[in-house]
């Protein structure tokens, strides 16, 4: 059984493709199948990649840590000199946590959506872009090469792209489409230098490979060897990273990314495609462990925008702008964590994140639901009252993330705090600690600031609106309520020592993950937890939680007990506000420095001068010449056999000339 | 040694089976006025035995027979595949366009039948008297052909400057013979070899006077500049199948003659003759393409088309060498795709060529084609890629072995010009294309509901794909007629090296 992994991401492109052909039945004729089968269909695809998933995952458990490893090589794909890539999907426990996440919280969604897409005129349209969405998510994390996982990589960017852009009438949203398209293009150009990088790298080693499995074998076989090409690739693979999971400097789509349909900004936008490239780092750690550069850039990086967003999040208006910007600053806490060397503790926080970042994001939507498509949260509020299951479920999610212990946010989260202080790159470890902590406040800040605003407080709608409010069908609580199960209970899988726990994830993945053991000094990741004596680590989680309780209170002073304040803040602030406000004016520098001049000079010199001035010409002259020269040939055909006999002669004794003379 | 044991005749067989078939269409077409279905079914089945027959010798590769006149060996079965195929093709081409065009009558397939055995003693030619029998009967059948539409002006003008011009070239031919004759005392192809490293001939005058004589003669057989004039003529004179046969079948039974003759007996004067093959070549490609820019009427563009195909083989022979089959095998994969694209082209033109007006064949009757008539659409869009050299078809494939044989034997120049060539001949081929997806039509061009020729279409566009791409399995893909070629080509060194 546990050989058909290949079902794993078959049964969801089979979807697509039903669904696709369904939704082009409707273009073509204006009716089509009834939306029970659509949905059927569309839910049934990787409810299937569930189970037979769940069922690798049984087989597993029996498994002693480096067995647990499923391959199937499927066929030859690419093969031309040196460069042999089969077309070979792979489980080991890294990809299989993953296929879980992918598949599981992708069913719920897609039951979700059932309900949120109801009555849409693309419904089949979108449930085969789901669909086929999970097929690329799915290749992206089974892929046992480098190109497997680069296709998936792509699939998922297109899929996100068509999605995004799904009301495709509203032109803001295409834009928004573009936009997300564009700025991970960026990203996968680096990515694909990064794997060119590696390829000829394993190429004068001996065979060039980008197998992961033979990789890691290369890699731990000459670690010296590849010092350099470890820099040199992790670094460029992980700007293709910054692209796909929105980190500074290449984080501008993601909000704007919040045009597509809510459940699809919880799927794509918050549970898995933006985590990819957590989870490539952490499938490449051998290779990242080497460089103690492309570490620190990671965690820098990641510490930065995990910072950075959080302190945007605090003044949007739109609901889904704000869990926007803490998916940004979420997964900077990833990086931050895996540029630290805490692989594991990454991939702890991408799975809780996943629960209850989707929790908040279909909260979200059943509130914007709700409201009749208002996402402005100051003319929300008292929404609590009437939709109890929403805001229970919104509230779970929020203090899991806030990382009020015992929920699933505090424990991966603290891990990774923990990590960065007692890293072995310091002080850098303590400046990122410094900033995650401060980013840990906010975190708890913002959102409950749209918790208060959204369901407590004054109500501040109309009537009209009011008229409508009402909870939201079965279809739409019943995910959100597995999803806050999840939220409360994800973090179990990872309770430290120190809390009695013995950190089951971190076992688990242990075989898939690189060590930093492997870097020669015993600084091994295990080792170095031990570093931070316990009471350190108890005093650390305190302080952390402290942080979040403290985010929380403030954002009940300013938005329940005060609620006058927030105003007079503003004002006080004025200049800093306006900047945090304006997103820092990102987006406005990026126009005036990149998309200004780019723009200027395609079209000036590039377009008007070289294109058209000069290539056109040369090629319009060389056209016109061969056309002559044709033309004057042809004269030459004059149809009389005198003539044909005449040339016959001057060949031949041009022949004999050649020959004899 | 006798000259006719059992093994001899048996080994006869694929030539007398076409005789045969020739003569009985020949009594049949006495008697009766028209060729019926039951005729027609025959002349496929006689020519599906006559392959059976080469299936069946490819196993023996035996030498010379009939006191070195012929030889049976695998190089010479290889053509003769390709020559039948040809036939093969022509004749479910031209079934329905013989009713169309009022031609129907028994000696059209008689007349095929001769020229195809004319076609299998030149391909199976081991002495220079049977190279020039071969000719002639190939040549004379072809003839007849040519001048089928006989009411037609067009068609019996073709018939007779092919004629005329075919006797000027085979004079020069046989003057070439006689003085090889006299230097080395026989004209088989083993003894001149033998004589010629004996007496050491490779760099006699009169020797090379001859071989460049025979140059002539190849030229105009394979229509190669600037003994290419008759070509065009020809080609859009005579009827549409018969057109397609002379661009597939005729220059590949030339081809394989003169590749077997310069292998067997002239490779040690290569230094002398390499030159004027380049420089033919050159020509061949470059005027071929330029002309057909210029080309409305489609069966003349495929006649300049053909011409700049024929520059391409000669690339091939001048990356011919000794040490390494890679360009003869190149030629003789290069033949068999050539056969393909341009048989399932001619095929599609047939389809459109009307007799009432004399129209069908320019460029505007092809508008909205691809839209109107889906899949004679695609199959001509892909015989045109093909034809260009566009990868992943066969004729892609074809060119690029040609030319990196060329690269390999230090001709750099010579492959870089023949890619240049086809970037220009991509204008041509494209135009056909852009037509038939992306021009509106006015007055649409009607398509024969014609099922044979459509079974032609769809046999090439599968040939001209899986000649690409295939791999080898059931059906031979490339690598295994790459095989095969060299299989062939084995054999004929062995017996030069002699």
């Amino acid at each position: 059984m546990h050989e058909a992994i290949w079902i794993i991401p078959l049964a969801p492109l089979v979807g697509a493709y039903i669904n696709g052909k369904l939704a082009a039945l409707y273009a073509r004729r204006g009716r089509g199948p009834s939306e029970k089968l659509i949905a059927a269909i569309g839910v049934v695809a990787p409810l299937v990649s569930f189970v037979v998933a769940c069922s690798v995952f049984l087989h597993f458990r029996g498994l002693e840590g480096a067995e647990r490893m499923v391959i199937v090589d499927l066929f030859p794909w690419i093969v031309s000199g040196n460069l042999n890539i089969g077309f070979s999907l792979m489980i080991d426990s890294l990809s299989m946590l993953m296929v879980l996440v992918v598949t599981g919280i992708g069913t719920v969604i897609h039951i979700y959506s059932v309900g949120y897409m109801h009555g849409d005129r693309g419904f089949a349209r979108y449930f085969a872009y789901l669909n086929l969405f999970m097929f690329s998510m799915l290749m992206l994390v089974m892929g046992k090469n480098l190109l497997i996982l680069f296709v998936g990589w792509e699939g998922v960017g297109l899929c996100s792209y068509l999605l995004i852009g799904f009301w495709y009438k509203d032109l803001a949203n295409a834009a928004a489409g573009k936009k997300a398209f564009i700025v991970n293009r960026i990203g996968d150009f680096a990515f694909l230098i990064g794997m060119f990088v590696l390829f000829v790298a394993t190429s004068r080693m001996g065979e060039g490979t980008l197998d992961f499995v033979a990789l890691r074998a290369m890699v731990s076989e000459h670690p010296q060897a590849f010092a350099a090409t470890a820099t040199a690739a992790g670094i460029l693979l992980f700007i293709g990273a910054c692209g796909k999971s929105a980190q500074i400097p290449l984080f501008v789509w993601l909000p704007d990314a919040m045009a597509g349909p809510t459940p699809v900004s919880a799927l794509i936008h918050a549970a898995t495609m933006v985590t990819a490239g957590v989870y490539m780092v952490t499938r490449l750690s051998f290779l990242y462990l080497q460089s103690d550069v492309a570490m620190a850039v990671v965690a820098t990086v990641g510490a930065f925008t995990a910072l950075f967003a959080a302190t945007i999040g605090i003044c949007q208006r739109d609901i889904k702008k704000v869990l926007a910007y803490s998916t940004i600053s979420q997964l900077g806490y990833m990086f931050a964590a895996l540029g630290v060397g805490a692989f594991s503790a990454g991939i702890f926080h991408l799975m809780t994140h996943a629960f209850f970042k989707a929790c908040l994001f279909l909260g979200s939507g059943s509130v914007i639901h709700a409201m009749s498509g208002e996402q402005d949260m100051f003319k929300m509020g008292a929404l609590g009252k009437k939709m109890k299951i929403t805001a229970l479920t919104f509230i779970i999610a929020a203090v899991a993330i806030a990382g009020v212990p015992p929920l699933a946010g505090f424990f991966s989260k603290d891990e990774i705090l923990l990590y960065t202080f007692t890293s072995h790159l310091q002080p850098l470890g303590m400046v990122l600690w410094g900033l995650l902590f401060i980013g840990a406040g906010i975190t708890a800040f913002y959102v409950f600031r749209a918790v208060f605003l959204t369901f407590f407080g004054e109500r501040r709608y109309t009537d009209e609106v009011a008229h409508h409010v009402h909870e939201s069908p079965l279809s739409m609580t019943i995910p959100l309520i597995l999803l806050a199960v999840g939220s409360i209970f994800a973090g179990f899988l990872g309770v430290p020592g120190v809390l009695g726990g013995s950190n089951h994830l971190h076992h688990y993945l242990e075989p898939s993950i690189g060590l930093l053991a492997a870097h020669g000094d015993d600084v091994s990741h295990a080792v170095a937890a031990g570093h931070a004596s316990q009471s350190a680590e108890v005093t650390l989680m305190v302080l952390s939680v402290l942080a979040g309780l403290l985010g929380i209170f403030v954002a009940y002073i300013l938005y329940i007990r005060r609620p006058d304040r927030p105003a007079q803040l503003t004002m006080k602030l004025g200049r800093l506000y306006h900047l945090v406000y304006n997103k820092y004016f990102v987006d406005e520098a990026y126009d005036a420095m990149i998309v200004k001049p780019g723009y200027l000079i395609s079209n000036r010199f590039l377009f008007n001068l070289v294109d058209v001035k000069i290539i056109d010409s040369i090629v319009n002259t060389i056209g016109v010449g061969t056309r002559l020269m044709g033309s004057l040939f042809r004269l030459l055909q004059t149809g009389v056999v005198r003539t044909y006999a005449f040339f016959f002669l001057i060949g031949i004794l041009y022949v004999i000339y050649k020959m004899v003379g | 040694m006798p000259a006719f044991t059992i093994d001899v005749v048996y080994q006869l067989m694929p030539l007398v089976v076409l005789l045969v078939g020739g003569l009985g269409f020949m009594l049949a077409g006495a008697m009766t006025r028209s060729a019926g279905p039951l005729q027609r079914g025959f002349a496929l089945a006689t020519l599906f035995v006559t392959l059976l027959y080469v299936f069946k010798l490819w196993g023996a590769d035996a030498g010379p027979i009939l006191h070195g006149m012929l030889i049976m060996d695998r190089f010479a079965l290889f053509f003769l595949v390709v020559v039948i195929i040809c036939a093969l093709g022509t004749i479910l081409i031209s079934n329905g366009y013989l009713d169309r065009f009022g031609l129907n009558r028994g000696e059209f397939f008689s007349m095929v039948f001769f020229s195809t055995m004319g076609m299998g003693v030149l391909v199976s030619a081991y002495d220079l008297i049977s190279v020039f029998l071969g000719i002639e009967l190939m040549s004379l059948a072809i003839y007849v052909l040519v001048a089928f539409r006989r009411r037609d002006f067009f068609s019996n003008e073709a018939a007779l400057k092919y004629f005329i011009m075919g006797a000027f070239a085979i004079a020069f031919y046989l003057f070439g013979v006689s003085l090889i004759y006299g230097l080395c005392g026989s004209t088989n192809f083993e003894a001149i070899a033998v004589a010629v490293s004996e007496r050491n001939l490779a760099q006699q005058p009169v020797f090379l006077l001859a071989i460049g004589l025979i140059i002539g003669a190849m030229g105009f057989k394979v229509s190669s500049v600037p003994f290419h004039m008759w070509t065009p003529d020809v080609y859009q004179g005579a009827p549409t199948p018969i057109t397609s046969f002379m661009a597939t079948a005729v220059k590949a039974a030339s081809f394989a003659a003169f590749l077997r003759l310069f292998y067997t007996c002239f490779m040690a004067s290569k230094d002398q003759w390499v030159g004027i093959i380049i420089v033919l070549a050159i020509l061949t490609m470059t005027i071929g393409n330029l002309v057909a820019l210029v080309q409305r009427n489609l069966k003349r563009m495929l006649a300049y088309s053909s011409i700049a195909h024929a520059g391409y083989i000669m690339v091939g022979l001048v990356a011919l060498s000794v040490d390494d089959t890679k360009a003869a095998s190149a030629i003789m994969y290069y033949t068999l795709v050539y056969a393909f694209m341009t048989m399932g082209a001619f095929a599609v033109v047939s389809l459109l060529e009307r007799r009432a007006d004399e129209r069908g064949l320019e460029g505007g009757d092809y508008a909205g084609l691809g839209l109107r008539r889906p899949f004679v659409g695609l199959c001509m869009a892909v015989f045109m890629f093909s034809l260009a050299g566009i990868p992943p078809t066969a004729g892609f494939f074809g060119k690029y072995y040609m030319f990196s044989a060329a690269v390999d034997q230090g001709y750099v120049t010579l492959a870089v010009i023949g890619v240049l060539n086809s970037a220009v001949s991509l204008y041509y081929y494209l135009r056909v294309v852009v037509s038939m997806y992306m021009q509106k039509s006015d007055e649409a061009a009607p398509t024969y509901d014609d099922y044979a020729t459509r079974f032609v279409t769809l046999v090439a566009l599968l040939a001209v794909l899986w000649l690409g791409i295939g791999p080898s399995g059931w059906v031979p893909g490339v690598e295994t007629i790459l095989d095969w070629t060299r299989a062939s080509l084995a054999g004929v060194l062995e017996l030069s090296s002699r």
